[in-house]
């Protein structure tokens, strides 16, 4: 029950970031709105799971785009991977520390695929960085955390009811 | 030990990416994305389609009674051309499209249009608007298909400075800004120059409007000059673009 729950949210979070997303552009950066979903349930899951489904997000994002086929399977696992790591024994997860992992695994994963993607483009990388990993990492974390502060106070919201 | 199996995975993929093995199921997938984007693409369009349609009325009742003049005009030309002997140009077709995605990954590198194979939408066929080239079709399906654009960091194109003739190659660099490759140093080359494409290229047809040159530099090694130019494509922006439609891809 549980797969299907999280592919709905992954088809539907897909079709956000491809037509909605592009709309909240800023100079051309957008937030990652898959990768807010992938480390707020990476946390919440082992890390195996959660290695899987980060790894199952890129596959499908390197299917529907022309981009290099496994990059974003890659830097999506590894993503997933330090969320899961970073999230590992602690039961408490309020929004400010979800905010910095989600701040360093987003950073992780626009690393991985500016250096996949600028390998053979002298001096590219250090530029995307400076010009689309940073700006983009903070707009993905900006955007998270509030979400994450959305979604803790729903929860307490309906407990208290 | 799960991570590395997915690594291990993700580099097989990568090093499997131009195969019939990664490409099949590649085109599987992004029809069916296609299909599922093209189905609720016109939320985010509702509001710019009332914009739309409030300003097309009003260009409606200019545009007709401009139409009998051209009329008058097209006629008066085939007059004239019959007089003259003119061969008659060979006109290029267009089919229009409309954006309705866009790629997922962070990097602005490609769109995912309402146009397929039904349409007569081949693999590279260049893409373009009233600004100038935006990019070329790199998959298509049968009903959607995807271009890579200028921005895709992969992206080359043979160029020339229409002014002056010289040639290069135009590379993306962030934003709309591109860099002009490969002119060397003493080049006539002027900021405000209009670079187009060379028509040195199996895809591009000569004289596509990329951007203009806005500053000139010797680059580091002193051999070349460092030529960027802006173009007036908005690439984060474009909704609407035109796939040039030619018999032989060129």
């Amino acid at each position: 029950m549980i797969f299907f729950k999280t592919l709905f949210y992954l088809i539907v979070l897909f079709i956000v970031q491809s037509i909605f997303v592009p709309h909240l552009a800023i100079q051309g950066v957008t937030p990652d709105v898959l990768l807010i979903f992938l480390v707020y349930w990476g946390c919440r899951i082992n890390r195996f799971s959660s290695v899987v489904l980060g790894f199952l997000t890129g596959f499908m994002q390197d299917m529907s785009g022309d981009s290099v086929a496994g990059l974003f399977a890659l830097s999506k696992s590894i993503a997933c991977f330090i969320a899961a790591s970073l999230t590992r024994n602690r039961y408490e997860l309020n929004p400010n520390f979800l905010g910095f992992v989600l701040f360093i695994a987003t950073l992780s994963h626009h690393l991985v695929c500016a250096f996949v993607e600028y390998m053979n483009v002298s001096s590219g990388f250090f530029l995307s960085v400076l010009r689309y990993v940073i700006p983009s990492t903070f707009y993905t974390v900006f955007i998270g955390t509030g979400v994450y502060y959305l979604t803790n106070w729903m929860q307490h919201h309906i407990r208290r009811k | 030990m799960c991570l590395g199996c997915a690594i291990g995975v993700s580099i097989l993929l990568m090093s499997l990416d131009q195969k019939p093995l990664v490409q099949f199921p590649r085109k599987g997938f992004s029809n069916a994305f296609g299909f599922l984007q093209e189905s609720v693409s016109w939320i985010p369009r509702m509001t710019k389609v009332y914009r739309e349609n409030q300003h097309l009325l009003n260009q409606l009742s200019h545009t007709a009674f401009r139409e009998d003049q051209y009329q008058e005009v097209i006629l008066e030309n085939q007059r004239l051309r019959k007089l003259l002997e003119f061969k008659e140009r060979n006109l290029f077709e267009f089919i229009p499209a409309e954006v309705i995605g866009r790629g997922t990954g962070g990097l602005p590198g490609s769109i995912h249009l309402n146009i397929g194979s039904k349409d007569g939408c081949r693999k590279n066929m260049v893409l373009l608007n009233d600004k100038g080239l935006i990019g070329k079709i790199v998959s298509v399906g049968p009903s959607t298909s995807i271009g890579q654009l200028v921005t895709d960091p992969n992206f080359r194109v043979s160029a020339k400075v229409q002014r002056s003739r010289v040639l290069g190659i135009v590379r993306w660099m962030f934003g709309n800004i591109c860099q002009l490759d490969g002119v060397v140093q003493r080049s006539d080359v002027q900021i405000g120059d209009l670079i187009v494409t060379s028509g040195y290229s199996n895809i591009y047809h000569s004289g596509i409007a990329i951007g203009r040159v806005f500053e000139i530099a010797p680059d580091k090694e002193g051999l070349f000059l460092r030529i960027l130019l802006r173009t007036e494509v908005d690439f984060g922006k474009v909704e609407e673009v035109f796939v040039l439609k030619t018999q032989d891809n060129r």
